[in-house]
């Protein structure tokens, strides 16, 4: 018999039950797929942060809207910089008179006593102390700014906080593809024992043993790679209808074309060759744990 | 052909045999006999490479089995067929079985596969078992759904343990009839029995020999008054 064949022996002998054991290994690399398309997406609990954390520029009196409009597209062209929204002087008294009404006489002796100001924010990957202090830097020695606040006092601990977090996100996209692995190992093992007495009389039969271990690892790595793709492209497909339904997800979890852009794709291209070889590791484990015999006693 | 070199076995109780030698050309038929638990049954999975010896080796075409490459024995099993004493088929109907030989015969056409069952299954009295399970069948039964199973493959080599001891009288003649015509296509045919049966129906061609605890008699391939002659 050559090898060729044995790729396909699981699925010759035991079909049925095999398609069942691959439907549910689809909706876990959907799953898993799913979790590591958000994890990337959302910088784990970065853009939720980046989305809360603001630096506020606030511009002087004097400072016309054409000007702070020109400050707000230079500060835009700043690397770390997401967005800029710019409140001109009027804007800004609406906003004032909005939290605070009842003091309009505060402008009928003179100019306008409330300054515009500059909201920024800052890409989700980009949210560090040193890029903060670069936003505060390229911003405070402009002559039209008076005063620019980063919550540069708190920032240390939020970010370590950030990390521990992010960091637990990964443990469990860990954890998750572990649970996935020795659930493909049990199947594996499960599936080699029931078909012992189908394995031996191939073996009797001049089948060697390795050749069946490997013809049967290499089949449902090839499984596993014809599933993954579409199993995180559905995950990916489900994000974006999910986002369009839900707005607050985007704004959250984050789209999922960020992940390209912020170049998680080699970590999406990981994923996928990476599931494979571990069908390809738990197959030989679970052959392995059958505790198949090579030779007759 | 297939050679045993002063193979040895040892069993629970000590030595089983040792020094067994024997030269099996093809389209010999060979008769080997033994008392109880002598190790006719082990010889056999030796000769298949089944069974790796404690002493000697075993070569077919000039190729050791086991002191070889690794996979020699493996690539010997492929050519070869063998029909044990106690047949271990779990729940597998007689079809199923059909169905895994031609999955090591490298994956015959399902039609061919069919044809060639059914007319196999005939040839060994047994048409339309295909469906039935294998444990559900009697000795006799089995024995010759085994024998058509591994004919499927068409070994070069096939080695039978206690064959006629279990058919059934009325099948003797039938399976004496079919390894004589196998020797002639050129196969190797060893098989082993307690005694010669009475009123067997194969002649030897020349004096049996004693090789350790087992006899060794070679059977006339032709027709009995030929083997005479």
């Amino acid at each position: 018999m050559n090898k060729a064949s044995m790729i396909w022996i699981d699925w010759k002998l035991a079909g049925k039950s095999l398609a069942r054991e691959w439907m549910n290994r689809f909706f876990m690399f959907f799953l898993l797929g799913g979790f590591l398309l958000l994890l990337l997406a959302s910088h784990g609990i970065n853009r939720f942060l980046s989305e809360q954390w603001v630096v506020n520029a606030v511009l002087r009196l004097n400072v016309s809207a054409a000007e702070g409009a020109g400050i707000a597209s230079k500060a835009r062209k700043l690397p770390a910089v997401r967005s800029v929204v710019y409140k001109d002087p009027e804007a800004a008294w609406s906003e004032f008179l909005a939290d605070y009404p009842g003091l309009e006489s505060l402008r009928l002796e003179g100019d306008n006593p409330v300054p515009g100001y500059l909201h920024i924010r800052l890409l989700p990957e980009r949210l560090t102390a040193e890029d903060i202090a670069g936003v505060e830097n390229a911003l405070k020695p402009l002559p039209q700014v008076e005063k620019v606040f980063t919550g540069a006092k708190t920032l240390p601990r939020l970010l370590k906080v950030r990390g521990w977090v992010n960091l637990s996100l990964w443990v469990l996209f860990g954890i998750l593809s572990s649970i996935l692995f020795f659930m493909c190992v049990l199947q594996e093992a499960a599936r080699a024992r029931a078909l012992r007495a189908d394995f031996s009389f191939l073996a009797e039969r001049g089948v060697s043993h390795a050749a069946i271990m490997t013809g049967r690892a290499v089949g449902s790595a090839l499984v596993a790679g014809l599933l993954v793709l579409p199993a995180i492209g559905a995950a990916w497909l489900l994000s974006i209808a999910a986002a369009g339904r839900f707005p607050i997800l985007s704004s959250v979890l984050g789209p999922v074309e960020e992940v390209v852009r912020s170049g998680g794709f080699p970590f999406v291209v990981l994923y996928l060759a990476a599931v494979p070889c571990l069908i390809f590791v738990a197959s030989l484990y679970g052959w392995r744990a059958s505790k198949i015999q090579t030779h007759r006693k | 052909m297939l050679e045993a070199f002063r193979v040895g076995m040892i069993g629970r109780s000590g030595t089983l045999f040792d020094g067994f030698e024997a030269a099996f050309r093809d389209g010999d038929i060979w008769l080997v006999t033994g008392p109880p638990a002598s190790g006719k049954s082990r010889l056999l999975a030796v000769l298949h490479g089944d069974g790796r010896p404690d002493a000697g080796d075993v070569m077919f075409d000039g190729v050791p089995l086991y002191r070889g490459t690794p996979d020699a024995a493996s690539r010997f099993r492929s050519t070869a067929g063998l029909v044990d004493e106690m047949i271990d088929a779990g729940e597998h109907s007689v079809g199923e079985l059909f169905r895994l030989a031609s999955l090591v015969a490298g994956g015959v056409p399902e039609t061919e596969r069919k044809a060639r069952e059914a007319a196999l299954l005939s040839m060994v009295g047994l048409p339309g078992s295909s469906d039935y399970a294998f444990r559900s069948l009697s000795m006799s039964e089995q024995v010759r759904a085994s024998l058509a199973i591994e004919l499927f493959r068409g070994p070069r080599v096939l080695l039978l343990d206690a064959p006629f001891a279990r058919i059934g009288k009325e099948w003797t003649e039938m399976l004496s009839a079919l390894f004589r015509a196998l020797a002639r296509e050129g196969r190797i045919i060893v098989f082993t029995e307690r005694e010669i049966p009475p009123l067997f129906p194969m002649k030897p061609v020349k004096e049996s020999t004693r090789c350790g605890p087992f006899l060794l008699t070679q059977l006339a391939a032709g027709s009995s008054v030929e083997a005479v002659g």
